[in-house]
């Protein structure tokens, strides 16, 4: 092992800032020739964009990167190769039908005049895995892989380059249990050669299987760096949540919830959830908690018909509902505010104004059928200035885009807020995510205003427990894609217990 | 947020004056300039040549604009206006009832938009491949059925010419009514309907529509049989103006009517497919059509202006930061 002294990368107050939301603040770090340093964080609290200024995809607002002791400026994921940083990305990036070989040599120039030399490329690749022992078959299509053999690959296509450090990006988060240990065995090998690893997870027993050292993250600030011996499962979520934001959640006068709005009879999908069953009571804020991928947002989308539950039943006061389609749900009163608010909430053709009225037209047709645009803009007026939030806007004409991440949250709720009378059941996935604590804040009193008011049944979807925690009555747990544990809020589960069923 | 109200009335700086109305601004200047190079240009009879010529232009881009607008593309009205064009003459040839043979003319189109939606909506296949086949399919079905050649009726009925080729008061091509009529429902649908709205949505982020409950194939289907129908109309409308027909007769439409719906997304709506910008557009590319020819330039000058205003055209979209076919998969 090299001089304890250099590190092989270091940042100096390294900053990332998007409209609206810091998603990096101010990081110092470092990661030492041969070491196994893990990134620890929830969902958004910044690991992913850290390391996406580090390979260039981002530039850094402030701050300073050093590698091997040098100032360096990284402009792009080739530069990164350049000065010997690879980095393996959470989604897969292989070609379907080309093999393992082919794959890892793309992107390679090898020989005279940009001809490629594949011979050459196919044998440094074999060599490659020869010398991390990795057992992948090379000359078969990926498709044709496991999806762990997959991810050797992704990480055998990074290492072709000779790099110093490797970047790896939720390297299991679609392991099984067994590919894990695997995977882990070929970092090992990875780092005896001097080669630091940098190892983003939020599956805190593999951080302590591999990792040497641990940053925490939170809010894209670094909460500390200790040797991983150091820590252990408490402390780690106490560092990764923060318990000291207890009056961040509005205030619950605990009345006894009402009678049963919402009964969801085991079911099924047919491809991401299995039996699942729960009940939402009238006045009641129902937390789904969860880790990506565990089967919250697709229960959440059977509910609203986007993709219909083949088996079981959703029964809603008392009467069986068939939700085959969005619009289906929408009559009965269900309402879906999705996550990702860019992707699946903004139409970017139109202005702000919209945006906020796309979900009420009804109420400025002219002779039943001819829209007024005088009638809409005193709509999207009324909408706008909805008591329950400040939008920040100058103009309702203005670019959809050119409002901060916080302020097109808050368009997409009124766009259903403005239409709550019909609502029964609200279901919210993913509301606070990249946004500020300010709106956040503001977004939870929302919720449990309507509730506790207009006596609403509130499903909310988070990767955040803290809030999770803070604000549901009753919490269920997703593992697999169906739901491994209820608790009420009566049971005062602790963040362990919560945490214990959602891995 | 009065000041709001304030800033929205008063705010027309140059810029936006530029965009909304810079189509229109060009289009009385090449009038001018086409004036002034040739006499006979601002004739009476050679305007509403233009004028003729553009409703043709101006439906099926109507058409298509709306299949634009819906995320989708359509390759098949040329052949479409050809397969009409010569089952038309033919059946006119054959003393069929002339009102059976307008509502046969508008069924063939819509029935190839049921096609194209079928093949683009439902089976999912890429729309400009989808509707290029069904092109070049229809555009053999209509040499198949005159056998290639030019056909013509010894006498054409009243009823065709009608709302091609008569004129009103003598002087008005009925033509132009019939664009009017189509004209001011299509600005009806897109700027005015709910229907518009969520197609616009649809096309725009289809995910996202889906969310707040619209049916998007739905919309993308009738907006794609519209767009048939409409290169059924077109097809009836260009052999009452012709009184003939031949089974490439629409095949010269593709290009003009292509540039005229994303001219016509740099009227009114910075970078949007819009109605009056389509028709505007259309009127246009008629008298550059026209203008070309009469002041006698070179046989390739008009390809080369076209292609090079094409082109100027997407470009201005897209640093107006609009995706000119956002969503149609490739």
């Amino acid at each position: 092992m090299k001089s304890r002294d250099t590190f092989l990368l270091e940042t100096k107050q390294l900053t990332k800032a998007f409209p609206g939301v810091v998603a990096v603040d101010n990081i110092d770090f470092q990661i030492r020739p041969g070491e196994v340093h893990a990134l620890l964080g929830e969902n958004g609290a910044g690991k992913s964009t850290f390391c996406k200024v580090l390979s260039g995809i981002y530039q850094p607002t402030s701050g300073q990167v050093f590698f091997d002791g040098h100032p360096v400026t990284i402009r792009s994921p080739h530069d990164a190769l350049g000065i010997g940083l690879s980095m393996v990305y959470q989604e897969r990036n292989l070609i379907s039908f080309l093999s393992g070989a082919e794959n890892i040599c793309l992107g390679i120039e090898s020989g005279h005049w940009g001809i490629i030399d594949k011979g050459e490329v196919v044998k440094a690749a074999l060599q490659m895995r020869d010398r991390i022992e990795a057992d992948v078959d090379l000359g078969v299509p990926v498709e044709q892989l496991s999806l762990s053999e997959q991810q050797l690959v992704e990480i055998l296509r990074a290492l072709i380059h000779n790099p110093k450090l490797l970047v790896l990006d939720e390297p299991t988060a679609s392991l099984s249990h067994n590919s894990v240990h695997l995977l882990h065995d070929v970092i090992r090998r990875i780092i005896s050669k001097g080669v630091g690893v940098i190892y983003i997870s939020h599956k805190l027993e593999e951080v302590f299987e591999v990792a040497d050292r641990v940053t925490i993250m939170r809010d894209g600030k670094e909460v500390i760096t200790e040797t991983s011996s150091e820590l252990d499962f408490d402390s780690c979520i106490r560092y990764m949540t923060s318990q000291s934001i207890d009056e961040l959640y509005p205030q619950n006068d605990s009345s006894s919830p009402g009678k049963t709005l919402l009964e969801v009879r085991g079911i099924s999908d047919g491809h991401k959830t299995h039996d699942v069953s729960f009940k939402v009571a009238a006045g009641e804020i129902v937390g789904f908690y969860g880790l990506i991928g565990a089967g919250r947002t697709e229960v959440a989308n059977s509910l609203f018909g986007i993709s219909p539950h083949k088996t079981g039943s959703v029964i809603l006061d008392g009467q069986e509902l068939a939700i085959r389609k969005p619009i289906d749900a929408l009559r009965h009163g269900i309402f879906l505010v999705p996550e990702d608010r860019d992707q699946k909430g903004l139409f970017s053709i139109f202005a702000l104004k919209g945006n906020l009225t796309i979900s009420v037209i009804r109420r400025f047709l002219k002779l039943g059928a001819l829209i007024s645009r005088r009638l809409e803009r005193q709509v999207a007026k009324t909408i706008a200035a909805d008591s329950d939030f400040r939008l920040t806007y100058s103009d309702l004409n203005q670019n959809i885009h050119s409002l901060s991440g916080g302020n097109r949250q808050k368009v997409l709720l009124e766009r259903w807020l403005a239409r709550q009378e019909d609502a029964r059941i609200i279901i919210f996935d993913e509301p606070t995510q990249g946004i500020d604590v300010g709106v956040k804040h503001e977004i939870y009193e929302l919720l449990a205003r309507l509730a506790r008011e207009r006596n609403l049944g509130i499903i909310f979807i988070s990767s955040e427990l803290v809030e999770v925690l803070g604000i549901s009555d009753r919490i269920y747990v997703f593992r697999g894609g169906t739901i491994a544990k209820e608790f009420l809020r009566g049971d005062a589960p602790t963040q362990e217990q919560v945490l214990a069923y959602a891995f | 947020m009065d000041k709001n109200d304030h800033n929205e009335r008063k705010g027309l700086d140059w810029r936006t004056i530029a965009v909304k109305y810079g189509l229109l601004l060009i289009v009385v200047l090449t009038l001018v300039v086409f004036a002034l190079l040739e006499s006979r240009f601002y004739s009476l009879i050679n305007i509403f040549n233009i004028i003729r010529q553009s409703a043709v232009y101006g439906i099926l881009a109507l058409g298509l604009g709306l299949v634009i607008v819906n995320g989708d593309f359509d390759m098949s009205f040329p052949a479409a206006v050809s397969l009409v064009g010569v089952t038309t003459i033919l059946l006119v040839m054959n003393s069929v009832n002339p009102v059976l043979i307008f509502f046969i003319g508008i069924g063939i189109g819509l029935l190839i938009g049921v096609i194209n939606a079928l093949l683009v909506v439902y089976a999912r296949i890429p729309a400009f491949i989808a509707t290029l086949g069904v092109m070049t399919f229809l555009q053999g079905v209509a040499k198949y059925v005159t056998g290639g050649a030019e056909i013509y009726p010894a006498h054409m009925p009243p009823f065709f010419k009608l709302f091609g080729s008569t004129y009103t008061f003598g002087i008005i091509p009925n033509s132009v009514f019939t664009f009017l009529i189509i004209g001011v429902g299509a600005i009806i649908l897109f700027d005015y309907s709910k229907l518009g709205r969520y197609m616009y949505a649809s096309g725009s982020n289809p995910d996202a529509a889906r969310h707040v409950g619209i049916n998007v194939k739905f919309n993308r289907t009738l907006a794609f049989v519209i767009s048939g129908m409409l290169s059924g109309i077109s097809g009836l409308l260009l052999v009452s103006m012709l009184r003939a027909a031949n089974p490439t007769i629409g095949s010269g439409y593709m290009f003009p009517v292509i540039m005229a719906v994303f001219l016509g997304a740099l009227f009114l709506r910075a970078g949007v497919v819009n109605a009056p910008g389509i028709m505007v557009a259309a009127v246009f590319t008629a008298i550059l059509a026209n203008g070309f020819t009469m002041i006698g330039l070179p046989f390739y000058a008009k390809d080369i202006a076209s292609g090079l205003i094409l082109v100027i055209a997407l470009l201005m979209i897209c640093m107006l930061g609009r995706n000119p076919m956002r969503n149609i998969t490739m």
